[in-house]
């Protein structure tokens, strides 16, 4: 019972992962607390229900399709929100009220598209198969297997961006510092773009897996994953990718066990009595991405 | 003119009880913290106050200031692991804060009636003590502004490095802040129970941490008149058109985008900055006039 | 609280030793130099003097007080200025209101009482606003007091943020480069500033690259390169130390 809790645990806590790598990496390369990112994952799983329930596509091409419309409307978010507060030498604090106007404006045209209804998914979108590890007492299926699977494949791929391209590298250049980055040839504001692409791509990708996996669409869905995310990123350290993937599987885990052995109103309370302590503890999280070496007070 | 009375009180004094919680949200941000707490210490005192008074028929007068306490108690927690940290985790924490004391509420149903809430509080906070109260909360904030909290408040706010170098304990006035944004939003909160007869968890959710922070954005987040024009500019909003009313989220959204990127400071500082730069203007020509070059060699600006 | 000691004083930012076991002394009275060529780790000596950056080895004393692990409002309580290699005012607030909150250190009334109003507190406002104003009398600024920090020369700047720092009335000054961007004449005069402050008692710790300026008035100087010490001295012994001549212009 325990082991297959445990597995449960980290399917969700993958998707909890490739969303907070997304919101990770924005904080990362460009200290843009990303708020809308919610938004975002919800709109992903907004474009996948309607290609397949409209358009009439079958999974695999709605997917991509959902995946690269949530990077475009990333990218339109950071062209249209973001940017010109970047122009007029916009702080934190700017970013971080932009961000929560755009989550609602992106959440009101949901809830007006979608009538506030919540969406499902027509039957039998994902082939419903089992498979039995009698030794473990485990029951997976292939929903599963293939969730873990194309968050392996968008993992590596995010990593051989970041690492093995010319415009990852880029990317990390403007990350360290965006001034001199600049003056030695590389394109910042094409970085930028890149950067919320792909962010958008991952959270796209996470909101059609949830959406399917659970069934359910609802103009609501990014508000709860926003705060799964603020605790991988609490405990995993702002801007570590590392530290969002494992922070994510763990967090997933946790939550799992806590929804099915204790109960699912306290699982809340847990996380969040997860988070506080680990803020008082260890605020950089366990895997800091950033050297904050300075302190304020 | 008792028909306008009766058409206009309630949104005033809905509009009274959103300053205070407007003025929660402020002293936070006028701290420099980037606490977004206001709804969840609303959350703590609006259930608090009406339990108290409701349930167990306290006196209202005490039943308000024990709420005032739970809500400078629940900032005081929050402080703990908070003030000592950057405002993006202070921001993100406090979001979560929002969202746990919905779900608290929700479950905790003995004391808080679950999704129900609280129902039939009787309406002591009519009109006049309102309006007493707002009154006794802008003294109190004008007070704290001119005095050296609001020194260091300032000086917290536009550089905490050069705070700390000048013998300035962030974490102390942080704290106060978190206690006195705590008091001040429990205090609206309780307000609203007392008002409009009941308290749900939604009421306490995402929607009023938007409101409140908009209010501030909108209306300004230094001088004390600022929450208080950005309150009644968006509660005034819906009475003037309908699409504004329907789409309340979405107007409330597009007014943050543009208001932080092309307004930042607000209505209320953006005025007062442009009379400040004129009268310095002034000054500086009658300045000029009196002196060339100041002692030490250095020419006059 | 005569000396202000540095024992080995280490920082190292994950594999790069930025200060390598500095062991130097500032004296009360005294104006000392901290020179190096660019990189040599100047700025972070200040820093963790005045608790911004934590020492990674080694200790702080003031007297036989230590700063090590201190946080930065404790080093200005103890009496310990700075100003800013970028000058750091309020640019918005007068220049009366950034030198009144140099007095912060000074206040006697407890939080309760400010947020109430209590007759103390105006008082004590009165008080600092006075000082304040005799400090600025005393610089010859008292035209510009009422002016937006903001709007002043960069001269007039550096010197508000100097005349903040002694509103601290500090033992010690840390000046982070105070005369970048001066010309010969406002150099001068700061440094005969430097000098007064000085002989009322004040230990000032100079950090600069102007080396007319620092062989004029500093009394002593200590040299580093890579965030060690390599020379120190008078000012001639400093300037004809092959070391010196070496970090700085290379081989």
């Amino acid at each position: 019972m325990l082991a297959q809790q445990l597995v449960n645990g980290v399917v969700v806590g993958a998707v909890y992962s490739l969303f907070s790598l997304g919101f990770t990496l924005i904080f990362g390369m460009h200290r843009i607390l990303n708020l809308a990112h919610g938004a975002i994952f919800m709109w992903g799983a907004l474009i996948g229900y309607f290609c397949v329930t409209f358009v009439n596509l079958s999974l695999l091409p709605a997917f991509v399709i959902a995946v690269l419309g949530a990077g475009v409307l990333s990218v339109v978010l950071d062209l249209l929100v973001y940017r010109p507060l970047r122009k007029r030498n916009g702080d934190e604090f700017g970013t971080i009220i932009a961000g929560i106007g755009a989550n609602l404006v992106l959440m009101s045209i949901a809830q007006q598209v979608t009538n506030a209804q919540a969406l499902r998914f027509p039957f039998g979108i994902f082939p419903v198969v089992f498979y039995r590890i009698e030794s473990l007492g485990l029951r997976i299926s292939l929903q599963q297997i293939v969730i873990v699977g194309t968050v392996a494949i968008l993992t590596i791929g995010l990593l051989a961006y970041l690492f093995k391209t010319r415009i990852g590298t880029d990317a990390r250049a403007v990350a360290i510092n965006e001034q001199t980055s600049t003056l030695l040839g590389v394109n910042a504001n094409l970085v930028y773009l890149n950067t919320f692409f792909i962010a958008g791509a991952l959270a796209g990708a996470a909101g059609v897996i949830l959406g399917i996996a659970f069934n359910s669409v609802s103009y609501v869905m990014g508000e709860p994953i926003m705060l799964q995310a603020f605790v991988v990123i609490v405990l995993g350290g702002l801007g570590s990718v590392v530290g969002a993937i494992l922070a994510g599987l763990l967090l997933g885990v946790i939550q799992t066990i806590s929804v099915v052995y204790i109960s699912s109103e306290l699982s809340d309370a847990i996380v969040f009595g997860l988070l506080f302590i680990v803020l008082l503890l260890r605020p950089n999280g366990f895997f800091a991405g950033l050297h904050t070496e300075h302190r304020a007070a | 003119m008792g028909g306008f009375v009766a058409t206009w009180q309630p949104l005033f004094d809905l509009i009274c009880i959103h300053c205070i919680l407007a003025y929660s949200q402020y002293v936070a941000l006028r701290a420099g913290l980037f606490s977004l707490a206001t709804a969840g210490f609303a959350s703590v005192g609006g259930y608090a106050g009406a339990y108290l008074l409701k349930t167990l028929h306290w006196d209202p007068v005490v039943s308000g200031f024990a709420a005032i306490l739970a809500g400078v108690a629940a900032g005081l927690f929050l402080s703990l692991p908070l003030a000592r940290l950057r405002g993006a985790f202070q921001a993100i924490a406090t979001i979560g804060f929002v969202q746990i004391m919905v779900s608290l509420t929700l479950y905790a149903a003995p004391f808080t009636g679950g999704a129900l809430g609280l129902n039939g509080i009787p309406k002591v906070a009519t009109t006049i003590p309102l309006i007493v109260v707002l009154a006794l909360t802008i003294v109190l904030l004008t007070t704290i502004n001119r005095t050296g909290i609001g020194r260091a408040f300032d000086a917290i706010r536009q550089d905490y490095t050069v705070a700390g170098s000048l013998g300035i304990s962030i974490a102390t006035y942080f704290r106060y802040a978190f206690a006195l944004s705590g008091g001040l939003g429990a205090l609206g909160g309780c307000l609203l129970g007392f008002n409009t007869y009941s308290v749900q968890p939604e009421v306490f959710g995402f929607p009023l941490l938007v409101s409140s922070i908009a209010a501030v954005i909108l209306g300004g987040r230094a001088s004390v008149a600022g929450p208080a024009v950005g309150t009644i500019f968006l509660m005034a909003l819906p009475e003037i058109a309908r699409p504004l009313a329907d789409e309340r989220l979405l107007v409330q959204g597009v007014l943050l985008i543009a208001v932080i990127i092309y307004l930042p400071q607000g209505i209320v500082d953006s005025l007062l900055q442009r009379y400040r730069s004129v009268k310095t203007r002034r000054l500086s020509t009658v300045a000029q006039s009196r002196a060339q070059e100041g002692p030490y060699g250095f020419p006059s600006a | 609280m005569d000396f202000l000691r540095l024992e080995k004083l280490t920082k190292r930012f994950g594999g790069l030793e930025a200060v390598g076991e500095l062991t130097i002394a500032f004296k009360r009275g005294h104006i000392t130099g901290l020179i190096g060529p660019n990189g040599a780790g100047k700025t972070t000596v200040v820093n963790m003097i005045t608790g911004i950056i934590v020492p990674t080895n080694g200790d702080i004393w003031l007297g036989a007080r230590s700063l090590t692990r201190i946080q930065p409002y404790e080093a200005a309580r103890l009496g310990i200025a700075r100003t800013f290699q970028n000058v750091r005012l309020l640019t918005e607030a007068s220049v009366l209101d950034n030198i009144v909150i140099g007095f912060h250190r000074h206040q006697k009334s407890s939080l309760l009482a400010n947020s109430i109003g209590l007759p103390a507190v105006w008082r004590e406002k009165r008080d600092f606003r006075a000082r304040a104003h005799a400090l600025i009398e005393r610089f010859g600024m008292s035209e510009l007091a009422d002016r937006a920090a903001g709007a002043l020369s960069y001269g007039h700047r550096r010197l508000v943020e100097v005349i903040r720092a002694l509103a601290l009335a500090p033992s010690f000054l840390l000046l982070d480069e105070p005369c970048a961007g001066m010309n010969d004449v406002e150099s001068r005069n700061l440094g005969l500033i430097i000098r007064e402050l000085a002989k009322e008692g004040v230990g000032i710790v100079l950090v600069e690259h102007n080396m007319r300026f620092v062989m004029e008035f500093c009394e002593h100087i200590f040299v580093v390169d890579s965030g060690r010490l390599i020379a120190e001295g008078g000012p001639q012994a400093v300037r004809n130390d092959a070391n010196v001549i070496r970090a700085y212009l290379g081989n």
